[in-house]
């Protein structure tokens, strides 16, 4: 059971005080687009066997969404950050990269 | 024959006789007794059956890896089948019975399996119960339903009480035996909290029993010194009778404390569920010894020699005059020495390696004990289901007799596993250790924490494979310098003083003897509990089942409720050895959480009866309760009047009783529950503009207007009435089921897209009360109660106004879901109770009736108002549902708009909101019914091309009405379609979805 | 008022009617904002996940952009006036919000009763007074903060505080004790 820290409040929060939102930086599909942009917008979604950026509410406590970096396969959290941005902050794209090299590239 | 011996049993309290009934057989033992020992001490040699072939088998082990004794512990309906028999603490009236036989356990009819052995190897399922097919319904499938599982299930539930617990610790040590209590002294006196569990009820693990010396004194009393300095430690909390059974992500690790177990009393706590984040973890859980697999090596009477010399140690039970040790590593010479030492007999210890000149060896010299090396046992021989005498062969032979030794008891040791479960739950990876002969954790491939590091979790003592006490010691320090070093500590580390064993290495095979032939090894046991023998795994190997992995599911090795604690490791070496492959080439299991079995009433905890599931209520919840009301769940939490029955009506009766006074005269109805989101801010209307289908940011101060949400799909999500409160402020309303959705999908899209725009939500639907008075008779009745300004022109339809009623401050609402005259008025949600009582009583003279939630959807499915969840599922849009009005054309967007304009949601196929009259006006269409089209689709079958969405019994038309979606049904007013039913296929038309007052004459009053 | 314990080691839990509470949402990470709530509110402005009391008012940090503030019932409509005069010159919501939730106080063990239904840290070492906690209790959501080593409040939703009540009463039985954390002996 994962267990993150808040950006916003600081608390070490439990898997069960928040809620899943799914892929992060989803990019919304305005009235001009396509319909193959705007089925890729809702439906497809990335599926790493790796890091992957994935979106948190802190539902049971302050009420933010946060986006977390965390690997697929080993639960291993990269970075928490807030969620008003359009792509990860470089700290968490660095420390990515420390730690497993080859795969940043993917997880842009 | 086993029996109590006169003194010794260090658990026993021999001054408190406790008496129970196993198989109906009244017995007595003593207060510290498991019920395995007390079974032990009265003899009763036969514990069950086993699973596949019936044989009798008896106990093997002293603790949770005991693979044959489970038992059913109860009677009646309230069993509780599968229990181990080591781990029942004897209790007064305990009443226990043996599983898997019929009609007794000494005299079973399922014997016959063991017969057929032949017939029913492992995987014999797969190859048979082919033919005849219909067989299935009425031999196979019941004789295998029969046959499958070992207890019978209870049919009462589980009344005890369960709870959880959640704690935050520096140092969580599992395992109270010596590394672990070493560990825990060191990092407590240096300052850690520290929590201690201990799966047994009695602290000190293997020390306590074999003991040595340490520091000078006995062992097990230096453990038992050191155990009284940690219970007093202010540092320290100690659990016994508590299993940590699992480790997940992020260090989350789980123990069950056993609380009351060993004494029942019913509505007290049972068992107590710790949920634990140690920052640092130190797995000192010891190792289970194996077994060795030789022909009839489940005879009741051959043990495992550390749980003989366990019964004798802890129990003073003697388990036959005369034992004969058979064992490949040093460990069981300390069963031989223990017993010896205790005045019985060891004829002879058979040890399968080459001749040694050890430390332990010459002490059972000396003490008399005769030894013969590179021997083994090849077979037991019984009689009545006692070993009468074990028959010794050659260890490198293919088991022609020696001799022959008479024995009662047979202790075997073939080795030792160190429990490293926990460690390869946390995904740590075992490694195989040719001296030791077994897999251990692997120090490079530690369990991994959240951040990268991978230095939370350590093993210490026989958990990391150190077997001989000063080992445990050096080992038990090491892992505490490491723990200071996780946790930042500082202090002393005091290395007891112990002496050097020098010990003998163990031999690597479980196979006695090492060329035991065909025949021998169809009677073999590998896997006792699932009944796997050695010609099983053979048998895999033959039919291409290469890997591990394949093989072990194939022969369901290692798939038992033990979960392989005695056979994985021997299991393997078998496979590995027929394959011709080296240990270190095998991947060991992967271990899965629980290491134990867990009751699902622990995982439950508190969440059972009246607590399983939050209730919402509102603060009008009591009054309906006082006035009949018939409860039903809205919105999966809050609970709400469905009708209200009086003087023994049926529900329809009562709907139809309340949905005609709201038509006649007045009716009251609580609708506290709805959500009321409160939007504000300069941004809070180009934000509504966003969210909803229409256009809120024009809404006029004061005023009222219905709104659409949908999704990006396009879809609806839900809908309500917003009001204008001022400049920058709206209250949404939204569905009783929508209020924490629609202000979570609010502050979604608030935060994650458009958090520049200034705008603030509140979710206020808890703030106040909300009581619908509606009907002819509605602004009469208010009138009673001094609101100034209701007429129509003051108050006109989809408008709001704050109005004093008497001592409260409300604000009403004229909204209507009913379609007649209609106030909802607003007020802090504890004054709504005392609200609610004074409008009742003003109410009389109009023969005021309260309505619940189902004549309000009759109400308004007569009016042709759509409902969220009833017309819409997830797929409808506002188009389908003719609500075209709603949405706007001039925005550029809103969400779902781009959703909209995809072909599959403006096809002219889609199906489209309608009314539906049967044509027999009696005749009900269930919801969710289905109309036929013509003739057959592709696939052959009929096409469907409408669904019934609501259906009611309309009293004010005294007839049924529905409402549905169905294809271009519009277009197609007056056609008859024909509806499949259970009850048969019946015909309905389509009409306007509006069946009452079509003008709308009543709403606009 | 709670009942005074007459045995020690016994908790307790009973629902305190009657408190105002006000809802603000501001930017308060601003200095002026977080000066201005206090003035108005004539309470110091907690620090992150803090809660400050004086002289009968309490203000506590909710989140990011939002605080609660406690107030006796019969000064909250002349406070929020107040308030919204505050915060005049900038983006802020005011809310009434006093019938929303229903406080609970609990006496005794109440570290151990509430680590029974939050997974959210609250030795003492992590969880001092002056600290104020949102997370679950059980499945409800809750808020719940220390008044002194062996009294403690937990906040709810109105709708749920009668589930709440059952869950609480279950918890302080003595029977159910487990004496994980220290209390302080009442002799010294």
């Amino acid at each position: 059971m994962l267990r993150l820290k808040c950006p916003y409040c600081g608390q070490m929060v439990d898997e069960t005080e928040l809620t899943p939102g799914g892929e992060a930086h989803l990019k919304r599909a305005t009235q001009n687009s396509s319909d193959d942009e705007l089925l890729d917008y809702l439906f497809n979604r990335r599926n790493p066997k790796g890091v992957h950026f994935e979106r948190w509410r802190h539902t049971f406590g302050c009420g933010k969404w946060f986006v977390v970096a965390r690997c697929t396969v080993t639960h291993e959290v990269f970075g928490v950050y807030k969620a008003q941005t359009l792509k990860p902050p470089k700290s968490v794209v660095d420390a990515i990269a420390n730690r497993r090299g080859h795969e940043t590239q993917e997880s842009q | 024959m086993s029996t109590r011996l006169v003194e010794g049993g260090r658990c026993i309290d021999r001054r408190q006789v406790v008496k129970f009934q196993f198989n109906g057989k009244q017995m007595s033992g003593f207060a510290g007794d498991s019920l395995a020992s007390a079974l032990l001490a009265n003899d009763q040699h036969l514990i069950g059956r086993s699973f596949k072939y019936h044989r009798p088998r008896g106990l093997v082990a002293s603790g949770p890896e005991e693979p044959n004794g489970l038992v059913t512990v109860g009677e009646g309906p309230s069993i509780e089948p599968n229990r181990q028999a080591t781990m029942i603490e004897l209790y007064e009236g305990l009443t226990a019975s043996s599983q898997n036989h019929f009609p007794s356990l000494e005299w079973d009819v399922g014997a016959v399996a063991d017969l057929a052995s032949r017939f029913l190897p492992a995987g014999f399922y797969y190859k048979s119960f082919m033919r005849p097919r219909r067989a299935w319904e009425f031999l196979f499938e019941p004789m295998i339903r029969r046959a499958a599982g070992l207890g019978r299930l209870p049919r009462h539930q589980d009344e005890s009480i369960y709870e959880h617990f959640y704690v935050h610790i520096d140092l969580l040590v599992v395992g109270g035996g010596v590394a672990g209590l070493t560990v825990a002294k060191a990092a407590a006196d240096a300052g850690a909290r520290v929590l201690i569990v201990e799966q047994m009820p009695h602290w000190g693990g293997r020390t306590s029993v074999d003991s040595g010396m340490i520091d000078g004194i006995d062992a097990a009393e230096w453990v038992n010194q050191l155990i009284d300095e940690l219970a007093s430690h202010q540092q320290v909390s100690m659990l016994n009778r508590t299993t940590a059974f699992g480790v997940y992500d992020h260090s989350y690790v789980l123990a069950l404390e056993r609380v009351e177990d060993h004494a029942p009393i019913s509505g007290a706590l049972r068992q107590r569920m710790w949920r634990m984040r140690p920052k640092c973890m130190v797995i000192a859980t010891g190792a289970i010894e194996r077994p060795l697999c030789f022909q009839d090596n489940d005879r009741p009477g051959v043990m495992l020699a550390s749980g003989i010399r366990d019964y004798l140690k802890n129990f003073a039970i003697s388990t036959g005059d005369r034992t004969v040790v058979a064992l490949n590593n040093d460990d069981g010479y300390k069963t031989a020495m223990a017993l010896a030492k205790a005045g019985l007999e060891v004829p002879v210890i058979l040890d399968s390696r080459r001749p040694n000149d050890g430390d332990l060896t010459q002490q059972v010299r000396d003490l008399g004990i005769k030894i013969e090396f590179g021997r083994t046992v090849s077979s037991v021989n019984q009689s009545k289901g006692r070993i009468r005498s074990v028959r010794i062969c050659s260890q490198v032979g293919e088991g022609a007799t020696l001799h022959e030794v008479d024995c009662e008891s047979l202790a075997v040791s073939g080795g030792w596993s160190p429990s490293a479960h926990l460690w390869s739950q946390g995904s740590g990876k075992l490694i195989w250790d040719e001296a030791l002969s077994a897999f251990r954790p692997d120090l490079k491939r530690p369990p991994l924490q959240d951040d990268g590091s991978h230095n939370w979790a350590f093993t210490a003592g026989a958990a990391s494979g150190c077997l001989p006490l000063d080992q445990t010691l050096d080992d038990a320090c090491d892992v505490a310098r490491a723990v200071f070093k996780r946790l930042a500590l500082s202090g002393k580390i005091v290395r007891p003083e112990v002496e050097r064993e020098k010990a003998e290495p163990p031999a690597s095979t479980c196979l006695s003897p090492s060329g035991i032939k065909k025949k021998a090894r169809a009677k073999a046991w590998v896997d006792f509990q699932n009944d796997v023998k050695v010609s099983d795994l053979d048998l895999a190997l033959q039919e291409g089942y290469m890997s591990s992995e394949h093989a072990k599911r194939y022969t369901t090795l290692g798939m038992a409720t033990d979960q392989g604690k005695l056979s994985n490791v021997n299991g393997l070496m078998i496979m590995a050895e027929s394959r011709g492959v080296e240990m270190s080439e095998v991947s060991p299991t992967t271990f899965r959480p629980p290491y134990t079995p867990v009751t699902l009433g622990a995982i439950a905890g508190d969440a059972r009866g009246s607590l399983f599931k939050p209730y919402r209520k509102t603060n009008i919840d009591e009054w309906h309760d006082k006035n009949g009301a018939y409860w039903e769940r809205v919105g999966a939490d809050w609970r709400r009047p469905f009708c209200y029955l009086k003087d023994g009506e049926k529900v329809r009766e009562a709907v139809d009783r309340e949905a005609l006074r709201v038509r006649q005269t007045v009716g009251i109805f609580d609708s506290s529950s709805l959500g009321k989101i409160w939007v504000s801010g300069p941004d809070a209307g180009r934000f509504l503009d966003m969210l909803y289908t229409g256009v809120m940011s024009t809404l006029p101060i004061g005023r009222c207007r219905y709104g659409l949400m949908c999704n990006e799909n396009g879809f609806l999500i839900d809908d309500g009435v917003v009001a204008r409160i001022d400049e920058t402020s709206f209250l949404c309303h939204t569905t009783t089921g929508g209020s924490d959705y629609i202000h979570g999908w609010m502050e979604d899209w608030l935060q994650c897209e458009w958090w520049n725009w200034k705008v603030y939500t509140a979710n206020l639907t808890e703030q106040f009360a909300q009581i619908v008075v509606a009907g002819p008779e509605a602004r009469k009745l208010l009138g009673k109660l001094n609101i100034s300004d209701i007429d129509a022109a003051s108050l006109p339809f989809m408008s709001w106004a704050d109005r004093q009623v008497g001592a409260f401050k409300t604000r009403i609402f004229r909204v209507s879901f009913s379609g007649e005259l209609s106030f909802e008025i607003a007020l802090p949600a504890d004054q709504g109770a005392e609200l609610w009582r004074q409008i009742y009583a003003a109410g009389q003279e109009f023969d005021i009736e309260p309505y619940g939630t189902e004549a309000l959807h009759v109400l308004r499915a007569e009016k042709g108002f759509v409902m969220i969840g009833e017309e819409t599922d997830g797929t409808v849009t506002p188009q389908d549902l003719g609500l075209d009005w709603a949405v706007s054309k001039k925005k550029n967007d809103f969400l779902g708009k781009r959703g909209q304009k995809r072909p599959c949601l403006t096809h002219s196929d889609r199906w489209k909101f309608v009314g539906l009259e049967t044509v027999e006006a009696r005749a009900k269409l269930p919801v969710g019914a289905l109309a036929l089209g013509v003739g057959l689709d592709s696939h052959g079958f009929s096409k469907s091309i409408g669904r019934v969405t609501s259906s009611y019994h309309s009293p004010i038309l005294n007839r049924t009405i529905a409402l549905g979606l169905v294809e271009n049904g519009p277009q197609r007013r007056g056609d008859i379609l024909q509806f499949s039913t259970e009850a048969g296929p019946v015909n309905a038309r389509i009409v306007s979805p509006v069946f009452y007052d079509p003008e709308g004459t009543q709403l606009n009053a | 008022m709670p009942e005074p314990i007459s045995d020690w080691l016994k908790s307790s839990v009973q629902r305190v009617e009657g408190r105002g509470m006000i809802m603000i949402r501001a930017e308060i990470s601003k200095k002026s904002v977080s000066a201005a709530i206090s003035n108005s509110f004539n309470v110091g402005f907690p620090k992150k996940c803090q809660i400050v009391s004086q002289s009968g008012r309490e203000l506590a940090w909710m989140s990011t952009d939002e605080c609660l503030g406690f107030l006796p019932l019969e000064s909250v409509s002349k406070e929020i006036d107040n308030m919204h005069q505050a915060l005049a010159d900038e983006h802020h919501l005011v809310a009434d919000v006093s019938a929303l939730r229903v406080e609970f106080a609990v006496v005794g063990r109440v570290r151990d009763i509430l680590a029974k239904g939050t997974p959210s840290d609250v030795s003492p070492k992590n969880f001092t007074l002056g600290e104020f906690r949102r997370s679950r209790i059980g499945q409800l959501s809750a808020a719940f903060w220390m008044t002194d080593e062996v009294s403690a409040r937990i906040l709810c939703r109105r709708s749920e505080s009668a589930f709440m009540h059952e869950w609480l009463a279950r918890a302080v039985q003595p029977d159910q004790a487990v004496n994980f954390f220290p209390v302080p002996d009442p002799m010294h």
